[in-house]
């Protein structure tokens, strides 16, 4: 084994101050208490998570912890993270940007929290949050910001048949649509169009 | 300053004008069109034309046109199309459509302008890799462009289209130009062929593949003719049982073991004819001696074996690029010689392949196509004495059929023999007769090298043609 | 992909319980055929294995020609007159090469035949035309 250096020494030393005694090493981690809202199987886990971890990188561990996909990646998912509060209420959903240290700060203060699963759903790579459980084709359009005279929207994936514009559906979570646009072209509509 | 040309097969093309023709006629008020599926032709990484692979032409009700109105192709054709380019890995889809009061000169409407973007915007958001390639038909003209993104385009320069005769139309929307007039070397040409064959020629570069006998007439042939660019395959080095036949070999070479494409390189560079030889040492069974055949505008094959054959019209299908094969064969029996043939077969889009033909045998591609070691076992079963019968070298034989190759070539420029052209045109000097055979002899209509090909038109899009370089390595070393 | 049909072909085959593989020599494929019934007398084992040498362009149209015995064999005790040709070692097994083609005018049909055809044209070897042909 080599021996430590002089230098190598006074920073051993030096981190040692800082972090305080050995046995204090645990409280660079914080256990918190997950589980999924609404979800059948009312899963219950324990995780334990760095306490400069963001509360995003929270959500992605207690998710692969309780085996669910965060939609549409880990990274830039729409689901959420709730406290959950005495009497089991649950909080408005986190800012996932803020890290554990700073969450654990604010008041009222809980080692219990929880997933939302959203219905996300897909609009050729547009994700959105459904406001509703069902939706008329044009009113998944307008949440994707394409006007619905202008595109059609097709479902399944492979589908050439567009779905009639006003009959709802029943959406779920992760569906993915595809919206296609005509092609238009031509003098015709064009003013000038015999110079065309 | 055109960026890519556009291939069609004839039969596409002429069906699509045939569709719009309507739209010039009487009150010239009604825009039709339809969409066609697209692969690429790449040089290295830069784009060097797209391929129409297939046109899908529109049920009813997938296209709305009124007279006075603006063309819609429905979200549903487009769909469809998009749809099948995803499926087989295209490249992405153009659109054909019609303005009517253009004539001689067409261009993009500002409503073209204006819904192209948004339209390749919407389909790359569904499929990233789409390309959107749109041409405007006028009576007698026409304009692409390609769409890379919704704010990068490209403007096409050429629209290839490939059958019984090989056109390169505008496609600047301008009338066609006037051909120069050709240099005072070439002006005799004329008299056969016209100045736009001539001017075709000086602007094509021309695979010539195989460099012996046939290859080096080809060669010579086509520098004189005007061509002024021509890529040169072949692996081997000259020997001394080539110098009966391949021009500008000498004993010097065999001495120094200098490679046929060099060698030939020097001739016919040295005729000062303006004529570029590309060398390209490797063979043809090779993937990446393959791919450096998309630097050209046509086909010919001088060998005589059929694998590379059969790979070489396995090319022209999948790349929509027009194939000459020519050889030479000398038939015999117990009472000497019947035959000798000088021959020239056509290979592309809507004609039938050399194994169709009967030109290529199932046998004889078996037997070239196994590596030397288990090819020597098959000889010593004693069951392929017939496909070990080598092809005559004779160059006066060679020349006849390298003529005719080149004279077929400015036919396809710019037509003077009937058409459409035979099969095979085979020349018998032993009877004084030249056979145009007009069926092929072992057709397949189900053949899925000429009829029913899935990679027609697919170009990169579609499966490598040949083999890895390690295995055609061992294939040749076998050889030799 | 080269001999892209015949692989998959292969695949095929030993998905639904053939005994097959695609194995190499070198750049040159066969496929290996294990377990070809045949009748003990007069031959001295109740199954074969043996190999059929695939050429490079099988998927340009090729058709598949004669096949290799794993050797050592017995045929009424003796050698079979067929079985004529050279040897090839492969995959530590010693193979040689038997003379039994297509009848003429019956040749391997290209997009027709497969190589589970071929299989079925040489197990014939080992069964009464193969027998009856052969001089001991």
């Amino acid at each position: 084994m080599q021996e430590l250096s002089n230098n190598q020494r006074d920073a051993r030393e030096a981190d040692a101050t800082l972090e305080g005694p050995q046995v204090a090493l645990g409280s660079h981690e914080v256990k918190f208490l997950v589980e999924v809202l609404n979800h059948p199987d009312h899963k219950l886990s324990h995780i334990h998570v760095r306490r400069d971890a963001t509360l995003l990188e929270v959500l992605d561990e207690s998710a692969r912890n309780l085996d669910v996909k965060l939609l549409p990646t880990p990274q830039t998912t729409l689901d959420r993270l709730h406290g959950v509060y005495e009497d089991h209420r649950i909080g408005e959903p986190l800012d996932l940007n803020l890290n554990v240290e700073e969450f654990l700060q604010q008041e009222p203060k809980t080692h219990h929290l929880a997933i939302e699963l959203v219905l996300a759903i897909e609009i050729n790579t547009r994700w959105r949050i459904a406001p509703e459980k069902e939706m008329t084709p044009k009113a998944i359009l307008a949440l994707a910001g394409l006007p619905w005279e202008q595109y059609s929207l097709y479902y399944p994936a492979d589908s050439v048949d567009p779905l009639p514009p006003d009959a709802p559906l029943e959406l779920h979570r992760g569906q993915r649509f595809e919206a296609q646009r005509d092609g238009k072209y031509g003098a015709g509509a064009c003013d000038a169009h015999r110079v065309c | 300053m055109p960026e890519f040309d556009l291939r069609i097969r004839e039969s596409d093309w002429a069906r699509l004008r045939k569709q719009c023709a309507p739209s010039f006629r009487g009150r010239r008020d009604t825009e039709l069109g339809a969409i066609g599926l697209l692969g690429k032709r790449t040089v290295g990484a830069k784009l060097r034309e797209m391929i129409v692979t297939q046109m899908l032409w529109p049920e009813r009700g997938e296209v709305l046109a009124e007279p006075g109105m603006a063309l819609t192709f429905t979200s549903r054709y487009l769909r469809r199309a998009h749809i099948a380019v995803r499926k087989a890995g295209l490249a992405g889809l153009v659109t054909f459509h019609t303005h009517p009061h253009a004539s001689s000169e067409v261009r993009f409407s500002w409503y073209d302008d204006e819904q192209d973007p948004p339209l390749v915007e919407n389909l790359q958001e569904i499929w990233p890799a789409t390309l959107l390639s749109s041409v405007v038909l006028g009576a007698s003209s026409q304009k692409g462009r390609l769409w890379l993104s919704p704010k990068q385009q490209l403007s096409a320069g050429r629209l290839i289209v490939i059958g019984e005769g090989v056109q390169y139309l505008p496609l600047d929307g301008g009338k066609p130009r006037k051909a120069p007039t050709p240099s005072e070397i070439f002006d005799r040409a004329t008299a056969l062929t016209g100045s736009g064959a001539l001017a075709l020629l000086s602007q094509m570069t021309v695979a010539v593949v195989g460099a012996s006998g046939t290859g080096s007439l080809v060669c010579e042939l086509l520098a004189r003719a005007g061509c002024r660019r021509i890529l040169l395959i072949d692996h081997d080095i000259v020997k001394l049982v080539n110098l009966n036949r391949l021009l500008y070999a000498t004993r010097d070479d065999v001495k120094h073991r200098r490679r046929k494409v060099e060698v030939l390189k020097g001739g016919i560079e040295g005729l000062g004819l303006d004529c570029e030889v590309v060398p390209v040492v490797g063979s043809i069974l090779d993937n990446a001696v393959l791919e450096q055949l998309n630097e050209s505008d046509f086909l010919v094959g001088c060998i005589d074996k059929d694998y590379p054959r059969m790979l070489l019209c396995k090319y022209a299908y999948q790349y929509n690029v027009p194939y000459i094969d020519v050889g030479a064969e000398i038939g015999g029996d117990e009472e000497g010689i019947v035959s000798t043939d000088a021959r020239v077969n056509y290979v592309a889009a809507g004609r039938w392949c050399l194994r169709c033909t009967g030109l290529v045998t199932p046998r004889r591609l078996a037997f070239e196509s196994l590596t030397g070691a288990e090819r020597k076992r098959k000889v010593a079963l004693g069951y392929s004495d017939d496909v070990l019968i080598k092809q005559p070298a004779v160059m006066d034989l060679n020349m006849r059929a390298a003529s005719a190759g080149v004279m077929m070539l400015r036919h396809l420029l710019q037509p003077f023999l009937r058409s459409p052209l035979p099969v095979t045109l085979a020349e018998n000097l032993v009877t004084f007769n030249m056979k145009p055979i007009a069926s092929p002899r072992n057709h397949n209509d189900a053949c899925d090298i000429c009829q029913v090909n899935t990679h027609s038109g697919f170009g990169d899009c579609g499966e490598p043609i040949g083999l890895p370089s390690e295995v055609a390595a061992a294939l040749l070393d076998d050889e030799e | 992909m080269h001999i892209a049909y015949a692989k998959t072909e292969i695949e095929r085959l030993a998905a639904t319980g053939t005994g097959i593989e695609l194995v190499l020599d070198g750049a040159q494929p066969y496929a290996w055929v294990r377990d070809i019934p045949a009748p003990t007398p007069p031959w001295d084992r109740a199954t074969y294995d043996i190999l059929i040498a695939i050429p490079l362009a099988y998927d340009l149209g090729t058709g598949l020609d004669g096949f290799y015995i794993a050797l050592p064999y017995t045929f009424n005790g003796g050698n079979h007159n067929r079985v004529n040709g050279q040897t090839l070692i492969l995959k530590d097994r010693q193979w040689r090469a038997v003379s039994w083609h297509y009848p003429d005018g019956k040749q391997f049909r290209a997009g027709i035949d497969t190589v589970e055809s071929h299989i079925f044209h040489c197990r014939g070897f080992f069964l009464a035309r193969g027998a009856i042909n052969a001089r001991v």
